[in-house]
């Protein structure tokens, strides 16, 4: 009992995480209606700054993630500004060639990582990075404990700020119906450039968190893209509560997974997940909300 | 106010206007009417710069409209409520009406217009916190018309007021227009229901085929023989 318990608390944790890295990827759908491939090389870019500002100035990665978070906001930004917006204009490109442009930035950015830093493990040292919270019975890790707070505040703020402000409502307006969008005024270019901005920022965010638990390789993106995907279908594409809870899903599974069946298997579980979802659960978590809940809230 | 001139306009390769003229002026409420497919939508997107313009003039307040994006078209003052109202459905009936007022200045003045708003449509200010997708459809055009006024536009274009509404709720909303109009709103109306909107306007335009047709005073085309023929079901002799 304790044993599942621990588990299911790991999961939770380590999930807080992902859910941060694919709700990046979820506000991006929303905005735009394509699956960015170049996410989780967001990630790994936004780990790798955090790994040098720790190895060359002695920063903690938790203080690295504030400056690696608007540096990726500004990457992302630039990204969506000078190439996916320029051939959203082209008529004779279909939307789906966006997501192709998406997979030759992830190319690019992992390159030329490797170019910098070879294809080398590596990680941070950290003095909390081994060290654990023991709660009755349960240990907590206390890197993963720090990672999953943080990553709740940010996804708060990330909710306050499409609710509260103009600009979320103009992001969460042109995620709604991009033309009416324009009818009301607002300029759907600049939105998507903030939107990959913010969106990059939060994959940077997952990153510098998840750097103390993680070893570092330039290949590592396409584990995040390929979990962030997962979650973003479970939440029910651009749904970012759906996605909080479908990352705290996908990490309570490969927690258990790890704990009753096999650690090697970890990435496995999640697609198992996500199988099962797409047969039972089409519409993702989002559609476990009651209708008659949906009508007044 | 606006003035159109020889507007020719389309989608891509598929021309739909063919020298449009159309003129409005300040305090008018003008009528645009038109069998299905007569281009009364795109006539509008045109203005609002969502279809291609080929050639020819659109002038608002003076200023060439012709190579402005759509939001700028918006943030000079023209409101637009888009054929099938185009609401957020997802975000709730306040959520709506603040992203209406999107400018500088409307946001500066947004109490003021969510007052005037709700003082026009107590409905919605009762369906405040409700999703706008739940709402009736009587309750989205009114919601989709608030939505516009936020802006507070110079130029109000209304695509299809009536559409599917039970007459009582299209009764309603068009005693609120005129009410508006007489505030000094500028209109440009396209209605399905052109005895209702001869009746309600001061000039319109009839669109066939992309052309316009017949233009003229609202009393005037009420007693066109043509017009009656054709849009009316007055066919004389009967
Ligand atoms: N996106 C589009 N691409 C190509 N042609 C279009 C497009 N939208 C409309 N059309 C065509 O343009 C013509 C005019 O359409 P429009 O919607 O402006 O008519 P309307 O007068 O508003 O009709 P209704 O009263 O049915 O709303 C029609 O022949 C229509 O088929
Ligand atoms: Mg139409």
């Amino acid at each position: 009992m304790l044993d599942f318990l621990q588990a299911l608390i790991w999961g939770i944790l380590l999930g807080g995480m992902y859910a941060l890295i694919a709700i990046g990827m979820t506000l991006i759908m929303g905005v735009m209606k394509i699956i960015n491939l170049a996410h989780g090389a967001l990630v790994m870019v936004g780990m790798y700054i955090t790994y040098v500002l720790n190895v060359q100035f002695g920063l903690d990665p938790y203080i690295g993630l504030f400056i690696a978070m608007p540096t990726l906001f500004l990457l992302g930004a630039l990204i969506q500004l000078l190439l996916i917006n320029r051939i959203i204009d082209v008529d004779a490109i279909l939307p789906e060639n966006q997501v192709l442009l998406t997979v030759g930035i992830m190319v690019v950015l992992t390159e030329t990582m490797r170019l910098l830093f070879h294809s080398d493990y590596r990680s941070v040292q950290t003095s909390y990075a081994s060290e654990n919270i023991h709660i009755g019975g349960i240990s907590l890790s206390v890197p993963m404990t720090i990672g999953f707070f943080v990553a709740l505040v940010f996804v708060l703020l990330l909710h306050l700020f499409l609710k509260k402000t103009h600009y979320g409502r103009m992001i969460r307006a042109t995620a709604e119906d991009r033309i009416a969008a324009q009818y009301m005024g607002i300029p759907p270019k600049t939105v998507t450039v903030v939107t990959f901005g913010l969106g990059s920022a939060l994959a940077a965010a997952g990153g510098a968190l998840l750097l103390p638990i993680f070893y570092l390789w330039p290949d590592i993106g396409h584990l995040f893209t390929a979990k962030a995907f997962i979650i973003t279908i479970l939440g029910g594409l651009g749904s970012i509560v759906g996605a909080f809870f479908g990352g705290l899903l996908i990490g309570v599974f490969e927690s258990l997974g790890a704990t009753y069946v096999s650690m090697g298997y970890k990435d496995v579980y999640g697609l198992v997940v996500f199988l099962l979802v797409l047969l039972f659960l089409p519409g993702g978590l989002k559609s476990l909300r009651f209708p008659a809940l949906r009508r007044e809230r | 106010m606006l003035h159109i001139e020889q507007l020719n306009a389309g989608y891509g390769d598929v021309q739909i206007l063919w020298d449009v003229t159309l003129d409005v002026r300040p305090g008018e409420l003008i009528a645009l009417v038109g069998a299905n497919g007569a281009g009364k939508t795109t006539l509008l997107n045109a203005i609002s710069a969502l279809v291609t313009r080929y050639r020819g003039k659109i002038l608002f307040d003076g200023k060439d409209l012709t190579r402005l994006a759509p939001y700028e078209v918006a943030r000079l003052g023209i409101a637009h409520v888009p054929e099938g109202r185009r609401l957020f459905p997802g975000m709730t009936v306040r959520e709506n009406l603040e992203v209406g007022a999107m400018s500088k200045e409307a946001r500066s003045k947004l109490k003021t217009s969510l007052e005037e708003v709700y003082s026009l449509f107590p409905i919605l200010k009762e369906r405040e916190r409700q999703e706008a997708g739940t709402l009736s459809g009587g309750q989205q055009q009114m919601l989709a018309i608030a939505r516009a006024l936020m802006s507070r536009p110079k130029l109000l274009m209304i695509d299809e007021a009536s559409l599917g509404l039970a007459p009582k709720v299209v009764g309603e909303i068009y005693d609120t227009l005129l009410d508006i109009r007489k505030a000094g709103l500028t209109m440009l109306i396209v209605e399905q229901n052109v005895a209702l909107a001869l009746d309600v306007c001061q000039r319109a335009y009839v669109l066939e085929n992309g052309r316009v047709a017949v233009s003229g005073e609202c009393k005037k085309l009420q007693n066109d023989p043509k017009v009656q023929e054709a849009y009316l079901g007055i066919i004389e002799g009967i």
